[in-house]
């Protein structure tokens, strides 16, 4: 996790976290390795920030968690996404691929095009 | 939503939970990187100590994770209120004296507003009370009933139009009911038409209300009876229906009984038992003349008041053509009848004759609350102010801290709000000790004073928010000067040895003070008013003398026969004449003091009178011996007497016969109006001028005036005529002159009257002192309750003075120490501070004074023979307010003289 990375850009750790939990229940420190493990290692994420994050996320609903037991054999608490959490990481995801789309177009406009 | 509300819920409630929870998920996460980091070759200490240090701040996390949550304005909140009870625990007396207050005036606003609510605002528990209306007749200043032709009129010309239907009511009435087992029981009746339960939509426990049959009119009188009236007296017995019960000795089979709690529509009243009206007296039913009913109505959905008004104005011109058509002709007529409309109003919350006389006191009285909690607040504000300004070195400190302007102005607001919250949970209580007391003011009549005040879900609302008003009121001032504090200042000098800022922080207290002191003013000055139109009142000449007089209404079995009558009550003052004790009696119609109320007009034959629309006068019938019993002075002529021709004829169904009146007596008033200073005795008047008959009657004799009707009302020209030629229309009344022990003379006469005819009942005595008291209700009300919150105006802002006054002495001990040092005398400083004291005072008067005097305005309706701008009704109150402004100032100001110069100068 000590790789040069991208930031964050804000709001992006929520999708972040929605699209590892969508994959599967996983606990806090589970989420961070899924998080590293899909963006290929190019997003740094500071341990402690994600748990504020996963408490928003669950006051807002968009999570659910239970206690479980983890690969190592510890006890720890597992995310989960809900109705509602499936439902905003699919209108987060459409709206982010529009914009990413728009931006790109924009950024890759050559003069012959205007 | 649902998830966040469950997430508060675990937070607030399952706090401990959820920090375990947290705890736990955090240890979980450094246990696991320490795992993988071990198995990356490090060792476990060294693994464990990495992954806290590539954790970053766990506490700021942590303290991140419950804000996520949303637990950081509970937190701030519990911990604000915990800092506030410990201010408060720190100085209890104060704390004590400042709820007491604040207690007191809310308590007092609930306990009125819970009145008001009730009688005012409160709608009626019938179907859709929204789309009731109240018809009422206004004729000059008599207003309310009609009869039941013009009911009926107007119920066939709006039906199905503007309104679903009409009903009609007749007023409460005490009656006596002879239940089916014998026993006799006292119980409120009215008589109603017959659609009058279809009208509410009231629901029936039992049985059937009168309609659908129509008003058609059937000969047998019929009744219903209220659900609580049924528990009470008949056990919830249903099989009482179809059983026949006596009201007033009639006859009458119970055909239901209303529930939902249903109890009538006028507010006050609770009905035991209704009846058909439609069975009771021909001459009601079809008289013009007999104002009795209040009419009700449902607007058909869609419908306005303004509609129906528009419809009822049709009708009724119709109504009065035709009536005026009917009268034969003569010149009055046309005033007579032009100045009577039926006035349209909403009706959801019922009708009450109470309403009509407490309304405006009522308001008046909330008023006067309300401005006491004013002053009340003040207080709390002033000693807020000085709790903040005493603080001063621990809020910069919070401030320096990183306390943010905002977050003090919550804390500090939280304080008052504590405080005032308190004060509203007492303030209950106090509310129900109001409400009941102030009940307790109003006198009883003979039908019972039913209010439900109970503390509803409004009042308990209406109290929760003056209660948080209070509070925020109280603490906005002290709480914005805290989140203004200069952090540099404040940590500069220390509380006790600044100098410059005593003077700037004591302003405010002064300038609440003031207002304290205006405010008091206003409602001293109230009090006064009201207290000397009760004493006015009661001083008033009423024409006759009160003392050692009781008065009875004579009620006889309806079925009598006017001859019958006539002899009953010939007897009945014969028999109590010859009672020891005894002095004298009499018989009158109607009596003093009497609800109804008889008037005619006359003229004088030959002498044409120059102003038409004056020649109305109050009729009287009355005995030989009434002025006598009475104590009213003759001042020309005779009284009646056994000279007076007896009636010849035999009477017939009308009220008044008037074709057999030979004789009359008039008051003063009427021989100064109309004989110009000469002598009438001897002279002729033709009363009722409007009559078919031509009647002309001989004056006897002239009486002094007397305020028949009421205290309030100049004596109008009043014709008196003897009742033996009189028939009353409806009980008579009797009135007895005594001269002993009033205890037994009463039931002697109840026992005289029994052994005369045992069908006739004594019915409403009370003395014409209980009278005179009855009629003063409202006077009294207003001034006990006035000079009451007057009083206690008065002390708040007193204690508010000395409050303030005595905070500035001690803030200006060093000061006033290095005066003395320098030279000043004793008796200067005294006056230096009570100088300071008087300003605030004279400034508060000055702006009470004119504020008074504006508001007394909307007083005008209720005072007597006192004028807010008369010299004396300004002086004293302004002269009581300063007087004691100055006790207030005293205490403070001897402290300050008694200041040690070498002591005040060492205190550091």
């Amino acid at each position: 996790m000590d790789k040069p990375s991208a930031d964050l850009l804000p709001g992006t750790l929520d999708l972040l976290i929605l699209k590892a939990v969508s994959l599967g229940p996983r606990h806090g420190y589970g989420v961070l390795l899924r998080i590293e493990q899909i963006s290929g290692g190019s997003f740094q994420i500071e341990q402690g920030a994600l748990y504020p994050a996963l408490f928003r996320l669950e006051h807002q609903g968009l999570l659910k968690s239970e206690w479980g037991i983890s690969d190592n054999n510890r006890r720890a608490k597992f995310y989960q996404l809900t109705a509602a959490g499936r439902k905003r990481l699919r209108v987060e995801t459409e709206s982010w691929n529009r914009l990413t789309s728009a931006m790109a177009s924009v950024l890759n406009t050559s003069r012959g095009e205007v | 939503m649902w998830a966040r509300i469950r997430s508060y819920w675990r937070g607030i409630f399952h706090r401990s939970d959820v920090e375990g929870d947290l705890a736990e998920q955090l240890r979980s996460h450094l246990s696991e990187r320490a795992d993988a980091l071990e198995s990356a070759g490090l060792t476990r200490s060294q693994a464990e100590r990495q992954a806290r240090l590539e954790f970053g701040a766990l506490e700021s996390y942590k303290e991140r994770c419950r804000e996520a949550r949303g637990l950081r304005w509970p937190d701030e909140l519990s911990q604000d209120l915990r800092y506030a009870a410990r201010m408060a625990r720190k100085s209890p007396g104060v704390t004590a004296v400042a709820i007491l207050s604040l207690a007191l005036g809310i308590g007092a606003n609930t306990g009125i507003f819970s009145i008001l609510n009730s009688l005012l605002l409160a709608s009626l528990p019938v179907r859709d009370p929204s789309r009731l209306v109240v018809l009422e007749m206004h004729r000059g200043r008599v207003n309310g009933a009609m009869s039941y032709l013009l009911y009926s009129r107007l119920r066939e010309g709006l039906r199905g139009q503007v309104l679903d239907d009409l009903c009609a009511t007749s007023h409460p009435d005490a009656t006596a009911v002879t239940l089916p087992s014998g026993e006799s029981v006292k119980a409120v009746s009215t008589q109603v038409s017959a659609n009058f339960f279809d009208v509410f939509g009231t629901p029936f426990v039992a049985g059937r209300g009168f309609g659908p049959s129509g008003d058609k009119i059937p000969s047998q009188l019929q009744t219903v009876l209220s659900e609580r009236f049924w528990r009470r007296r008949f056990s919830a017995d249903p099989a009482i229906l179809g059983k026949t019960v006596l009201i007033d000795d009639k006859p009458a089979t119970v055909i239901g009984i209303a529930g939902g709690k249903f109890d009538g529509v006028e507010v006050g009243n609770a009905i035991d038992l209704w009846t058909n009206a439609t069975a009771g007296d021909l001459k009601l039913l079809t008289g013009s003349g007999w104002n009795y009913l209040s009419t009700l109505g449902r607007l058909k959905p869609g419908a306005t008041i303004s509609q129906t008004q528009a419809a009822v104005n049709i009708v009724y011109a119709a109504f009065r053509e035709q009536q005026r058509a009917s009268l034969p002709n003569y010149k009055g007529k046309r005033q007579m009848a032009d100045n009577s409309r039926v006035i349209v109003q909403d009706g959801s919350s019922g009708i009450s004759e109470l309403r009509e006389r407490f309304a405006l006191p009522l308001r008046i009285v909330m008023g006067v609350v309300a401005l006491v909690l004013l002053i009340a607040c003040a207080n709390i504000t002033n000693l807020l102010l000085a709790r903040a300004a005493a603080r001063q070195r621990e809020v910069a400190t919070r401030i320096s801290l990183g306390a943010g302007a905002e977050r003090l102005f919550r804390q500090f607001l939280t304080e008052s709000l504590l405080l005032s919250i308190c004060g509203g949970c007492l303030g209950l209580l106090v509310a129900v000790w109001t409400s009941r007391h102030l009940l307790d003011l109003i006198p009883q009549r003979s039908v019972p004073l039913v209010l439900d005040v109970h503390l509803s879900l409004r009042v308990l609302l209406f109290t929760s928010a003056i209660a948080i008003g209070a509070g925020l009121l109280s603490g906005v001032i002290p709480a914005m000067r805290v989140g203004r504090t200069q952090l540099t200042n404040a940590l500069k000098f220390s509380a006790s040895s600044d100098f410059g800022g005593a003077r700037g922080s004591i302003r405010p207290g002064k300038l609440l003070s003031v207002a304290q002191v205006a405010l008091s003013t206003v409602l001293v000055f109230g009090a006064g008013l009201f207290v000397r139109t009760l004493l006015n009142l009661k001083n008033v000449n009423a024409g006759f003398q009160p003392e050692h007089r009781v008065t009875f209404e004579l009620d006889l079995p309806r079925a009598y026969s006017p001859e019958q009558k006539q002899d009953e009550q010939r007897r009945v003052v014969e028999r109590l004449k010859t009672l020891p004790g005894v002095t004298n009696a009499s018989v009158s119609w109607p009596g003093p003091f009497n609800r109804g109320r008889f008037t005619g007009d006359f003229q004088i034959p030959d002498h044409p009178l120059q102003e038409e629309a004056k020649r109305e006068a109050d009729y009287i019938l009355v005995d030989n011996d009434f002025f006598s019993v009475m104590g009213i002075p003759l001042l020309a002529g005779r009284a009646f007497d056994v000279r007076d021709p007896v009636r010849s004829g035999k009477s017939d169904p009308n009220i008044v016969n008037a074709g057999d009146v030979k004789v009359a007596m008039i008051n003063e008033r009427l021989a100064r109006m109309y004989f110009n200073g000469t002598n009438p005795v001897g002279l002729k008047l033709q009363p009722f001028a409007h009559s078919p008959q031509k009647v002309i009657v001989e004056i006897v004799g002239v009486v002094r005036d007397v305020r028949h009707y009421g205290l309030r009302e100049q004596p109008a020209p009043t014709i008196y005529f003897p009742i033996t030629e009189m028939d009353p229309p409806w009980a008579p009344t009797v009135e007895v002159r005594y001269s002993k022990d009033l205890g037994t003379a009463s039931k002697e006469i109840e026992r005289a009257v029994a052994q005369v005819d045992p069908r006739a009942k004594a019915l409403e005595m009370a003395t014409l002192d209980e009278q005179i008291d009855a009629y003063l209700d409202k006077e009294r009300m207003l001034a006990t309750i006035a000079g009451l919150f007057g009083f206690l105006a008065l002390l708040l802002a007193a204690v508010g003075l000395y409050g303030v006054m005595a905070y500035a002495v001690a803030r200006r001990t060093k000061e006033i120490g290095l005066r003395m040092a320098l030279g000043a005398r004793r008796g200067q400083v005294l006056d230096m501070i009570l100088i300071d004291g008087v300003w605030v005072a004279l400034a508060g008067v000055a702006l009470g004074v004119p504020a008074a005097l504006s508001l007394s305005r909307f007083l005008s309706s209720l005072l007597f023979d006192v004028k807010a701008d008369q010299a004396g009704s300004l002086f004293v109150p302004t002269a009581i307010m300063l007087f004691v402004a100055a006790l207030a100032v005293l205490a403070p100001a001897w402290r300050a003289a008694r200041v040690d110069p070498m002591v005040a100068l060492r205190n550091e």
